[in-house]
């Protein structure tokens, strides 16, 4: 019995002898995350999904763009980290100014290391291939630019060649870091020369996707490359060739404006609509719930933000001014579609979502696409039609004259070229609808920026425009320890 | 041969009577048990020798004789040996050369706690517990010895019967640490608790021991006859201090003077900003409402548990059944807690060689929760910040969900949470542990255990429509997490004597460790009213997420005690431990400890002395053992599958590999002076201990445009040493009796060494908590706030050269504190006289600072839209000058920076505090009384916690530890809002039949 016990004792205790093979469930290894088209396909979502985020293309870089114009919004949220971007008194330690450098560096890496893979894959299908690397270009280079744009330690001289502005911009980083020997300490390339990586990745992701196509419903593809590469152009008032990708996006994209800007926003109806170019998509379980625009813009979410009395007062230049002696004695009624139906009681409502929260942050829309077009157009050959035609189209769509049987009256409002005298007049007039049109969506302190102009209480150029680089960079990265921006 | 009766009488040494004494005829199993007077009975043959056993009694033998009669007097108390609970066995304390602390229940019996581990608080020199907060069912940051790590965690290896627990904090965070996993532990089955501090008491817990090892041992019957207990207690709690915020109308009159000074903050003059200022939101202090918030949020909480067992036995089985309830509302409303334990154990001898057993305890405990902390639902949070001139009813007493458009910055009130936030945590854990023990030949046995946890924590979350979580159509959310941990351990002990006095035990063994945890989570929200409060009815589900992590840990080990007539002791211990959570290359490491220790006072030539000096014992050990506890695949290079974009599935790079990843490495020194004077009245030990901490698993941080922030390797050296000294004196010992035990320790902690290149890691919102080399683990890195301008109101700071600047600047960081106290213990002081009993408990911690975060918010002369402290009252205006506080400058409203709001020394405070956290007034009635009714004990007590505290600290309650940096080690001595400690009374009685 004794012996028996002490046998099975010990036959038992041999069995329990090792330890078992225990595989992650919730991960796979990194070599199995880009072996083949399929990984890559679910690496490209990664990609997408780490550009989501909310310090990225999820609503951040819209948002602070406001914050700092901080001229069309009033901010009286309790984050001291958002004070501090609206006060432009950062400090190198402040939260959003780390999460958004970090997160759009994790993005960058995310799509090197689907260029990276593919570069060193040959079996791929080269139609995937080239759609799958012009996307990751173009992530590395909407990147970039949205840092440099924050980071640098000005912004791009309007009008300058990118040789010209050699101020510090951020680092470029082309390589992936998927193992630890890969890491490495960038320092800072001038601005100019992040605006050429940038240009240079546009342009490989538009010849790229022009050839294989680009991504599915809310991915990117040759026409946001395009709109990009515009927008690029027009931060460093290059009208010229602002005006060239503009007309191929015009005459080759198929946009169209949709019937009322409101469908743009309105989740149910507006999401990748005929207007959409480029847009983020937010569902009700991914992205959300999480500091999106609609958090901190919605009356019913933080409610953080109020739209200006400055903001509201610019529908009197649009309409009023406008109102002429035909528009009183008829008792037409004029009204503005961006300021009665997106802003509702002082309150921004082109992200409506407050149940959920997963309104579509708005990239670009073909809307901006006629204004820049038009701008740049008036800027490069004086004013003319075209011009004319798409200043009218964007702000027709918006502002509703009716008789008094509520009937349309159309035609009354709209601009004229003899209501211009000087080419500048109607660039003013473009500048103001493109404030109106587009505020709210990321472009209030950026256009400010191209036109030599800063926030109240600043100059172009100031120190505090320039975001740091956040502490954590300059702890670990001797190289950017002795870069860091003026003032700080 | 003649069978005949043998009868007689076992007393102790005072001629007490001793039930239960076990009575066995030598070399058989046949036995009696003493009654409750200590008669027993036995049937015996001639020659026989009778053995009389009782636990912390000398066995004696004796042989009968012709005797008919044979009254026995067992060895007294100074005969005693303690017995102590050590890694995979026991151990006499004189043979002991570890350091090794006890809890016994009786400490902690009728001490009014929500989580068992509160009760180590104090109790146990060097052993430094603070709970996160007051919040019921919040976890206790436990440090045995100090912190020995940065990245991985620091809290001690729990051991509950063999089976080592896994500590986690579970559950929606809710704004702070979420749910303790330990929550579902029933302290009313401990029996008790044995913290092993040094590594030879630890080693043969291997790469898991370097934080120290708490063992537990729950109750088990023992051998006598049935005995009943029952009883419990019941009372009220209430805050130990809620703060002072400032009423209706003093927030009105200093908003105004904040929207005039933010006015001039930006460059108005003084004539110009009251002008404007005036038009700018402006609060009639005559005319506002003042709602008192907090007092709308508390109550007076109530408390009972009440507990039934019985346990005894016969001289081949023992037995135990118990239950308790526990019932808690704290003093915020709507948090509760209700825990209801049973537990069941059996221990039979199958033979005289052959033993097995079995102890089964489920547990289910319920809490209501709150959000709490860093959350606007959080309804302590809540109140304190939102502004007093809100209205919190409407004329016909709704609660109003709309309190004005100007000063909401949220949805709902805190009154609204309250009332329409329904959150609760069901723990239900069984623990369970089964075993065989076979002696093989003379002094080897073979024991087989195996012990498991199974626990599953299930969370219902619904908050409705008007609350700021829920609105604008309510939300819901249910966890659903379910864990298997099990352990099975193979011993083989030999124990012998070599002869002459030389004593020989050793040990070896097997053990293996699996856990498996999974869990979903599911969200929802948009719902068709709040009167449905599933899931199901949510018309957009809004999260779904899964875990299933899983890792095992082997060891074999071995260890070899040896003393000479217990004077001389020596003891080597050895554990070869491996862990899946180790890079492939790197799975197992081997840990040895020895230690020696010298009975000196057993020496002749001590003779003399021992009138006064009756103890005296020198001991020390050295060894290493690891700490494993980081995630499950660490070491690995992974691509998350969580990265789902627009439906469709994702994966995206998380982790960089790390193929030399391995356990950290903990060296040791322990060096004790046990001692005892006047023939052990006053006993003690004076311990120094020096741990080094090296290839400290440490997230070191790498340039983020790699597109990840951080490493895990292991790199860096950390530090801990000290002092604990231990005292009990048993002062008077005649009808008055007073017993004083005094436990001490101090804790130098520095970080060492860190990465190559990175000489400090910053932590915190705003870098305030760093690891820094030269460095406490966590000093506070703060600007030094120097009060105000007299002339102008503004906020001062000292900049690097030591001027007084009114600029705020990073760059003018110097280390200004640090989270670990100076020296912390406890007082426990015990007067009986008669059957009246009086104990005192005090708990104390001196020399730590506490940087109170959320100053930045309550404490910045109102510079946005909250409620302030009542400290801000003395701010400056023209007429102020000579004022402690800045001038108010509304920034939220107005713009411009700060004056004063930075994090700064201001918000750092002296964390030191003594605090009674236990005071007994218990009277047990005469026996004689008692006995002519059926009962053999009946004591009633009244009990009270936290009735007392010391302290300078400016926050409502100093024993606070939010968990802020994301990082327990790092962040300790932080606090964000975390709610004040209860303040406990209860009454009681207990009952043993």
């Amino acid at each position: 019995m004794k012996n028996r016990i002490l046998i099975s004792i010990l036959s038992l205790a041999l069995f329990a002898c090792d330890l078992g093979d225990i595989e992650p469930t919730e991960d796979i290894t990194l070599d199995a995350a880009f072996a083949d088209e399929t990984a890559l396909g679910f690496a490209l979502n990664g990609m997408y999904d780490a550009y989501q985020d909310d310090d990225v293309g999820g609503g951040f870089t819209i948002f602070v763009a406001d914050l700092i114009a901080n001229n069309d919004i009033v901010f009286s949220g309790s984050f001291t980290s958002l004070q501090e971007v609206r006060s432009k008194s950062v400090t190198t330690s402040n939260v959003q100014i780390g999460a958004t450098w970090d997160d759009h560096y994790e993005t960058i890496n995310a799509a090197n290391a689907i260029i990276d893979a593919i570069e060193n894959n040959d079996e791929l299908d080269d139609g995937f291939a080239g759609a799958a690397r012009g996307q990751a270009l173009m992530m590395r280079a909407v990147c970039h630019f949205e840092l440099v744009r924050l980071y640098g330690q000005t912004q791009f001289v309007p009008g300058a060649t990118t040789d010209a502005n050699t101020q510090l911009g951020v680092p470029i980083v082309t390589e992936p870091t998927l193992a630890s020997d890969q890491i490495t300490f960038p320092g800072r390339s001038t601005v100019g020369q992040v605006y050429d990586a940038v240009i240079a990745d546009l342009q490989t992701a538009i010849t790229l996707m022009d050839a294989n196509g680009g991504g599915s419903t809310g991915q990117f593809d040759e026409w946001g490359a395009r709109a990009y590469l515009a927008r690029v152009y027009l931060q460093m008032a290059d009208y010229a060739n602002v005006l060239a990708i503009t007309n191929e996006i015009i005459t080759g994209g198929g946009f169209a404006l949709v019937p009322s800007l409101r469908d743009n926003f309105f989740a149910a109806s507006g999401e990748f609509g005929a207007e959409s170019i480029i847009e983020v998509s937010h569902t009700n379980d991914d992205g959300p719930p999480g500091q999106t625009l609609t958090d901190f813009y919605n009356v019913n979410s933080r409610d953080d933000i109020d739209v200006s009395a400055e903001y509201l007062a610019l529908e009197a230049s649009l309409t009023n001014a406008r109102m002429d002696a035909d528009i009183l004695a008829n008792n037409y009624v004029v009204s503005d579609e961006r300021y009665t139906e997106l802003i509702i009681g002082g309150e921004v409502n082109k992200y409506e979502d407050a149940t959920n929260e997963a309104d579509n942050p708005p990239v670009s829309r073909y809307a901006e696409i006629l204004l820049s077009n038009a701008e740049a157009s008036v800027r490069v050959n004086g004013r003319n039609a075209t011009a004319l035609g798409y200043l009218n189209a964007v702000r027709n769509r918006s502002i509703n004259v009716v008789d008094v049987n509520g009937d349309p009256v159309a035609g009354v409002i709209d601009y004229t070229l003899a209501d211009f005298t000087t080419d500048q007049e109607m660039i003013d007039a473009i500048l103001l609808e493109r404030r109106v049109e587009l505020a709210f969506e990321g472009y209030s302190w950026h256009d400010m920026a191209r036109q030599n102009l800063a926030p109240a209480g600043f100059t172009w150029g100031a120190n505090a425009l320039a975001w740091p680089i956040p502490q954590g960079e300059v702890d670990v990265n001797p190289t950017i320890a002795t870069q860091q921006n003026a003032g700080y | 041969m003649a069978q005949r009766t043998v009868s007689g009488k076992v007393v102790d040494d005072t001629g007490e009577a001793l039930p239960g004494v076990n009575v066995v005829i030598k070399g058989t199993t046949t036995g009696v048990t003493t009654d409750l007077d200590g008669n027993y009975q036995i049937s015996v043959e001639d020659g026989a020798t009778l053995v009389f056993s009782y636990v912390g009694f000398e066995t004696q033998e004796i042989a009968v004789g012709a005797r008919t009669t044979i009254d026995v007097t067992l060895g007294g108390a100074t005969e005693l040996q303690e017995v102590v609970v050590v890694a995979f066995g026991e151990q006499s304390r004189k043979t002991l050369s570890s350091s090794v602390s006890s809890v016994s229940a009786e400490d902690i019996a009728n001490v009014s706690v929500p989580n068992f581990e509160r009760n180590l608080q104090g109790r146990a020199a060097g052993v430094n517990v603070q709970a996160a907060s007051g919040t019921l069912g919040a976890p206790a940051y436990i440090r045995v010895r100090g912190t020995s790590s940065i990245t991985a965690s620091s809290q001690p290896l729990i051991v509950i019967d063999g089976v080592p627990l896994v500590q986690e904090n579970i559950g929606t965070t809710a704004g702070a640490n979420g749910q303790s996993a330990l929550a579902a532990i029933n302290s009313n089955d401990i029996a008790s608790m044995e913290i092993l501090k040094d590594a030879a008491g630890t080693a043969l817990y291997g790469s898991r021991a370097a934080n120290g090892v708490i063992l537990i041992t729950t109750k088990r019957g023992q051998a006598g006859k049935p005995q009943v207990n029952f009883g419990g207690y019941a009372g009220w709690s209430e805050a130990t201090e809620l703060p002072e915020i400032l009423t209706g109308p003093e927030f009105a009159e200093m908003w105004n003077e904040s929207i005039i000074g933010g006015l001039q903050g930006i460059g108005f003059d003084r004539a110009t900003a009251e002008s404007v200022g005036a038009g700018i939101l402006p609060l009639d202090p005559a005319t506002v409402p003042s709602t008192p918030w907090l007092d709308l949020v508390t109550q007076t909480g109530s408390v009972s548990e009440f507990y039934a067992n019985v346990s005894g036995g016969d001289e081949s089985t023992r037995y135990y059944f118990g239950a308790t309830r526990r019932d808690e509302e704290g003093f915020i409303i709507g948090n509760e807690l209700r825990r209801t334990g049973i537990r069941a154990s059996v221990d039979k001898d199958l033979t005289d060689k052959i033993r097995a057993g079995l102890s089964i305890s489920p547990t289910r405990t319920e809490i209501n929760r709150i959000f709490e902390e860093n959350e606007v639902n959080a309804p302590y949070t809540f109140s304190f910040l939102i502004s007093p001139v809100q209205a919190n009813t409407d004329e016909e007493g709704n609660l109003i969900d709309d309190p004005g458009v100007f000063l909401r910055a949220f949805n709902g009130t805190p009154t609204i949470n309250a009332a329409e936030i329904d959150f609760i945590a069901i723990n239900t854990q069984t623990l369970t542990n089964t075993y065989l023990e076979v002696d093989l030949i003379d002094g080897l046995t073979a024991r087989s255990e195996f012990g498991a946890s199974f626990f599953q924590y299930e969370e219902r979350l619904r908050a409705g429509e008007r609350t700021t979580r829920g609105n604008p159509a309510g939300s819901a959310r249910g966890v659903f997490r379910n864990r298997l941990n099990y352990t099975w351990t193979n011993l083989l002990t030999y124990r012998t004597s070599l002869g002459d006095g030389h004593n020989l035990q050793v040990q070896t063994g097997t053990q293996y460790q699996s856990s498996r945890t999974t869990q979903v989570q599911a969200d929802g929200t948009g719902f068709p009213g709040d009167a449905f409060t599933t899931l199901a009815s949510a018309a957009t589900p809004s999260v779904i997420d899964g875990v299933d992590t899983e890792f095992d840990f082997f060891g074999i080990l071995g260890r070899v005690a040896y003393d000479f007539n217990q004077k001389y002791l020596f003891s080597f211990n050895v554990r070869r431990d491996g862990s899946s959570r180790f890079a492939e290359d790197n799975r197992y490491g081997t840990f040895m400890s020895v230690s020696a220790g010298w009975n000196i006072s057993d020496e002749a030539f001590f003779g003399g002395a021992s009138e006064i000096l009756s103890t005296l014992k020198l001991r020390g050990s050295y060894g290493q053992v690891g700490n494993a506890e980081i995630g499950n695949f660490d070491a690995l290079a992974l691509a998350s599958g969580t990265a789902a974009y627009n439906g469709n599935p994702g994966t995206r790079a998380n982790q960089l590999s790390n193929p030399e990843l391995k356990w950290e490495t903990t060296t040791q020194l322990d060096v004790s002076l046990d001692f005892g004077f006047l023939q052990d009245r006053i006993t003690g030990s004076f311990t120094y201990f020096n741990k080094q901490t090296e290839d400290l698993l440490l997230d070191v941080p790498i340039p983020s445009t790699t597109g990840f922030t951080i490493l895990t390797q292991n790199i860096g050296e950390l530090e801990n040493s000290g002092i604990e000294i231990e005292l009990n004196a048993s002062i008077l010992q005649g009808p008055l009796t007073w017993d004083l035990g005094v436990n001490v320790a101090t804790i130098n902690n520095e970080v060492k060494a860190l990465a190559p290149g990175v000489d400090i890691i910053r932590f915190g919102a705003d870098g305030e908590n760093v690891v820094e080399v030269g460095q406490p683990l966590g000093a506070f890195s703060l600007v030094r706030y120097a009060g105000v301008d007299p002339n102008n109101g503004d906020a001062l700071y000292i900049n690097s050269d030591g001027d007084e600047v009114n600029v705020f600047n990073l760059n003018d960081r110097v280390i200004a504190g640090d989270p670990f106290p100076d020296y912390f213990g406890g007082i426990n002081s015990t007067w009986g006289f008669k059957g009246l009993e009086l104990t005192t408990f005090w708990q104390f911690n001196v020399g730590n600072d506490v940087f109170r975060e959320e100053g930045q918010f309550s404490q910045t002369n109102l510079q946005s839209i909250f409620n302030q402290e009542k400290n801000q009252l003395d701010y400056w205006t023209p007429t102020n000058t000579d004022a402690s506080i800045p001038q108010p400058r509304n920034t939220a409203i107005i713009g411009g920076p700060s004056n004063g709001g930075n994090a700064s020394t201001r918000y750092l405070e002296d964390g030191s505090y003594i605090r009674l956290k236990t005071v007994t007034l218990a009277y047990t009635l005469p026996t004689e009384i008692t006995q002519k009714i059926g009962i053999q004990r009946i004591r009633a007590f009244a009990s009270g916690q936290n009735l007392l505290t010391f302290t300078n600290y400016g926050g409502p309650d100093p024993e606070v530890n939010s968990n802020r940096a994301g990082n327990a080690n790092v962040s300790q001595g932080n606090t964000f809002f975390a709610q004040p400690q209860a303040k406990t009374y209860t009454f009681g009685l207990n009952f043993t039949l």
